[in-house]
């Protein structure tokens, strides 16, 4: 049936079939990103680019604490927020997935409903929460517990960690629930007829086996919270400052090599993070699902 | 083979229910030291269900069990002499083989050298020790087949259960481990459970075995026995082929029954039955002989009929008669002495004491 | 055991609490006081109004931002689905290292923060000399949703059995008619179930949306430029977010029941 240049016709089709998506991606993102490094190494001028080549932008990055603690911020909020969300949501999938998988379904379905409303909406809701005059302020102080309102509750780096286990815990309650429901019980039954009691089978065999869903974790909510700035600049004043608020700021202001190479810094960041997790993870890791 | 009547599991009236339906009613068995003993059974006749019990992963909802004489009913698997062998094998996926073998002991908090020392026994006694440092999802499926046993006998339990092991792996390689797993338990010699729906499994392996249905424990016993004096018709027609006639009986006189079977006068053994009776004959395809000639004796019940079709099988040959009265019956020929054709008009026969009477 | 139901217990107790804080408390605050008759934003109640729906929907500016919103997550599920389909089929079918090296290319934009590509963009239209608007936006989702969709229905694909297609191609049908008759039907609800997750994420989408639109603002856009600087905008912002909320889940309910989507 087949003709001699059946191979390559093929081939030729799939070239062709695949093309556009990737001569879209290549304009709009490649070749964009390559513009976007050239700029970040250009003298630091406001509303133009003059093109001559200079590291003077990453050498004030990397001696000025102005820009070193936000960025060393982005990492610490993210870090825990991310490891609070783990903590938070791991229980939330294993009763979803252990105990009643039935109904595990069917709530998971209700988790997804509130992310409808816009995060930023939702964001701005919280101030009605830890606010100075929020419904968590005045529950304490009703209760005795404290005399005058807690400030540390808003505008600050805990409210933004508080905002982003609200905006993230879906995200990592899902791949926990998914990969979870996928170990099949038997592996637990086989466990427990070798001896081991039920905190030796959650070490030994349930957590092992949850190392995809932590990696789908780090990569859906850990790397893009690295570059939040809708967050940090709603609720976190000044404590909870991020890098994504600092490149906003270069931005707008229309510093344009300043906020590119805080941008490239960001982007070697995460793709650093990205490799670092793959190995330590393994790459078969993300195929196990 | 010599069995001591050494009982090492004591199955008391157990029961269990799951919701409405009873997946066990009523399970009585005396497992002996040392034997392997093949629970058969279509499926969903109970036979996992009761091996879960004994592995202690499921309860009973009524029924003792016995182990050397304990009560273990409410132990935790954990704190049973017992280890299961999955029907899917559930190895660890995360583990390789060392690891999966040493789960075991490692749990137990057994020294590190020790369990070295007992892993690479064990492996060598399954043959797979040069596959110890391999991951187990790379493993072929005998291999994996042999991670999994190698992984509770390490353990050294006193019973080895095992709920259709082999039930993934294709014919021939099945074949071939069937021969493994004898050669196996005679060098541990510890005591089996074998669970199969494979009543060809069943034969090779057994020292004895269980027929289940519905539910139900119908018939235990040495292999030969279960196959040449089956309890009920279920038990005739699960292991091995038959012919069964619906006989009703209207003589009985010297030990010997007579009674019409579709126009047919049959004869057999006389099991206390009494005249006008219905009952069920079985008779084993190759209990049955034909010839053009009719047979001389009178220890012989004798059908007439047509060889139908001829179905060769290698070492023996099948004949489908139709006989006069329409039925057709199978009869089992030795390949060398199978002469006969379609067409043919012959004669079947059999002595009156190779057919098996059964009421149920 | 004992301990068993403990767990249970203490387990259900504990998703209770924390799905009904972190989760849903801020989200019951916004469909409540979007009935509270203050024109600003106090957790205090003073009665019931509707008062920010009628004003919400009269509002141009609101209406308008809803609209763009929609326009914007329309033309980028469409582009992005048709541009997606056939790279999805070369990842999944594909073998070696070309493959490999390709799927890292195409799937970059997907693993790094949303900023970065808001950011470059805006750099990359102002260095060309493109003026923003409404479709420029629409150009900076796509680059996101290209690799969105290719992880969204690649496990489907690989469920699909290779030899119906070829099945197929040898009872005489082209590739295209292999693909309209006998590939499609099945990978349709992967596909559906696609397109409402990259439809809801564009419409959502803030950060890009803010560094590639011009003077015509999205909702989130919208909503970030208001919100913190107009006092007496949130309650609108809190009504139309319920219509939102209520609009969504009846859709998405609506969409599960009838079995077009298959989720997870």
């Amino acid at each position: 049936m087949r003709r001699p240049t059946g191979e390559s016709l093929q081939r030729l089709r799939i070239f062709l079939s695949n093309l556009p998506a990737s001569a879209y991606i290549f304009i709009m993102f490649y070749v964009s990103i390559g513009i976007l490094i050239a700029i970040s190494f250009t003298v630091p001028r406001k509303y133009i680019v003059e093109w001559s080549f200079t590291l003077e932008n990453y050498v004030r990055i990397f001696t000025d604490p102005r820009f070193l603690s936000p960025i060393l911020n982005t990492f610490l909020i993210v870090t825990v927020a991310t490891i609070l969300l783990i903590i938070v949501g791991f229980p939330i999938a294993y009763y979803l997935a252990r105990v009643n998988p039935n109904l595990g379904i069917k709530l998971i379905f209700f988790l997804i409903i509130p992310v409808e409303v816009n995060y930023l909406i939702r964001v701005y809701a919280w101030r009605n929460i830890l606010g100075e005059n929020g419904f968590l302020n005045s529950l304490l102080l009703s209760l005795g517990v404290i005399d005058k309102p807690l400030t540390f509750l808003f505008y600050s780096w805990f409210a933004v960690v508080i905002v982003l286990i609200h905006e993230w815990l879906p995200y990592v309650v899902i791949p926990f629930y998914v990969n979870l429901v996928g170990i099949p019980r038997q592996l637990y039954e086989a466990a427990m007829d070798l001896g081991a009691n039920r905190w030796q089978i959650f070490r030994s065999i349930t957590l092992p086996l949850v190392k995809p869903a932590v990696l789908t974790v780090l990569f859906i909510v850990f790397i893009p919270s690295l570059g939040e700035f809708a967050i940090p600049s709603l609720v976190g004043g000044e404590s909870g400052i991020m890098l994504g608020v600092l490149i906003d700021r270069y931005l707008s202001d229309f510093r344009l090599a300043f906020g590119a190479a805080l941008s490239f810094i960001l982007l070697l960041v995460t793709m650093g993070l990205s490799i670092l997790m793959i190995k330590i993870f393994g790459y078969e890791a993300l195929y196990q699902r | 083979m010599a069995k001591s009547a050494d009982v090492i599991l004591r199955v008391d009236r157990v029961s269990k229910r799951f919701g409405e339906t009873w997946a066990l009613r009523d399970v009585s068995l005396d497992v002996y030291r040392g034997e392997l003993l093949v629970l058969l059974g279509p499926s969903g006749s109970g036979k996992s269900t009761l091996l879960r019990i004994i592995a202690g992963l499921e309860t009973a909802t009524s029924g003792r069990l016995y182990m050397d004489g304990v009560d273990i009913t409410d132990l935790p698997p954990y704190k049973r002499d017992t280890s299961m062998v999955f029907q899917h094998l559930a190895l660890f996926p995360h583990m390789t083989v060392y690891e999966n073998v040493a789960y075991g002991l490692k749990i137990r908090g057994v020294p590190k050298e020790e369990i070295d020392r007992r892993v690479d026994e064990v492996l060598s006694l399954v043959r797979i020790r040069e596959l110890r440092d391999r991951k187990v999802t790379k493993l072929s499926g005998g291999q994996q087949q042999r991670v999994a046993i190698a992984r509770s006998l390490i353990l050294r339990p006193k019973i080895l259960l095992l709920d259709e092991p082999l039930g993934a792996l294709d014919l021939k390689l099945r074949k071939e481990l069937h021969i493994e797993l004898k050669r196996l338990h005679e060098e541990v010699g510890n005591t089996w459970i074998f669970v199969t729906h494979d009543q060809e499994e069943a034969l090779t392996l057994a020292d004895r075995i269980g027929v289940m249905n519905e539910g139900r424990l119908i018939q235990v016993g040495e292999k030969w026995d279960v196959y040449d004096y089956p309890k009920t018709r279920f038990v005739a027609e699960f292991i091995g082929e038959t012919n069964m006639f619906t006989v009703s009986i209207d003589d009985i006189s010297g030990g010997v029954a007579t009674g019409s079977w579709k126009g047919f006068r049959v004869s057999f053994k006389d099991g206390g039955f009494r005249p006008g009776e219905t009952i069920y004959l079985s008779v084993r395809p190759e209990n049955l002989h034909i010839s053009k000639e009719p047979p001389r004796g009178e220890e012989y019940n004798v059908f007439h009929g047509v060889v139908d079709v001829e179905v060769f099988r290698g070492s023996y040959v099948i004949y489908h008669i139709r006989l006069d009265n329409g039925e057709v019956i199978r009869v089992t020929v030795l390949s060398k002495d199978a002469e006969f054709d379609p067409g043919d008009r012959v004669y079947v026969y059999w002595r009156f004491d190779k057919g098996v009477p059964l009421r149920e | 055991m004992e301990t068993s139901r403990l767990l249970k217990i203490a387990l259900v107790a504990y998703t209770a609490f924390t799905v009904g804080f972190f989760i849903y408390l801020p989200v019951a605050v916004i469909i409540v006081y979007s009935f509270n008759d203050v024109p600003f934003f106090i957790p205090e109640w003073r009665g019931f109004t509707l008062e920010w729906f009628v004003k919400a929907f009269t509002r141009r500016d609101v209406v308008t931002s809803l609209w763009n919103s929609l326009y914007i997550a329309v033309f980028t599920t469409a582009v992005s689905l048709a541009l997606a389909i056939p790279p999805t089929f070369y990842v999944v079918r594909g073998r070696g290292r070309v493959k490999d090296l390709y799927m890292l290319y195409l799937m970059l934009p997907f693993v790094i923060p949303w900023i970065i590509i808001g950011v470059s963009l805006y750099i990359f239209y102002w260095y060309l000399g493109i003026e923003k608007s409404l479709l420029t936006a629409a150009l900076g989702h796509i680059v996101y949703s290209i690799p969105l969709i290719v992880t969204l229905l690649a496990p489907r694909l690989y469920s699909l059995d290779p030899d119906i297609e070829r099945a197929s191609m040898d009872l005489g049908a082209t590739p295209w008619q292999t693909f309209r008759y006998v590939v499609f039907p099945q990978v349709f609800p992967a596909i559906v179930s696609a397109a409402i997750i990259t439809f809801i994420w564009s419409f959502d989408n803030f950060v890009i949306s803010y560094y590639t639109l011009g003077g015509e603002l999205t909702w989130p856009v919208w909503v970030f430029s208001v919100i913190g600087k107009q006092r007496n905008i949130f309650p609108v912002v809190m009504a139309v977010s319920t219509v939102i909320i209520l609009v969504s889940t009846v859709v998405i309910a609506y969409i599960v029941k009838k079995g077009y989507v298959d989720i997870l």
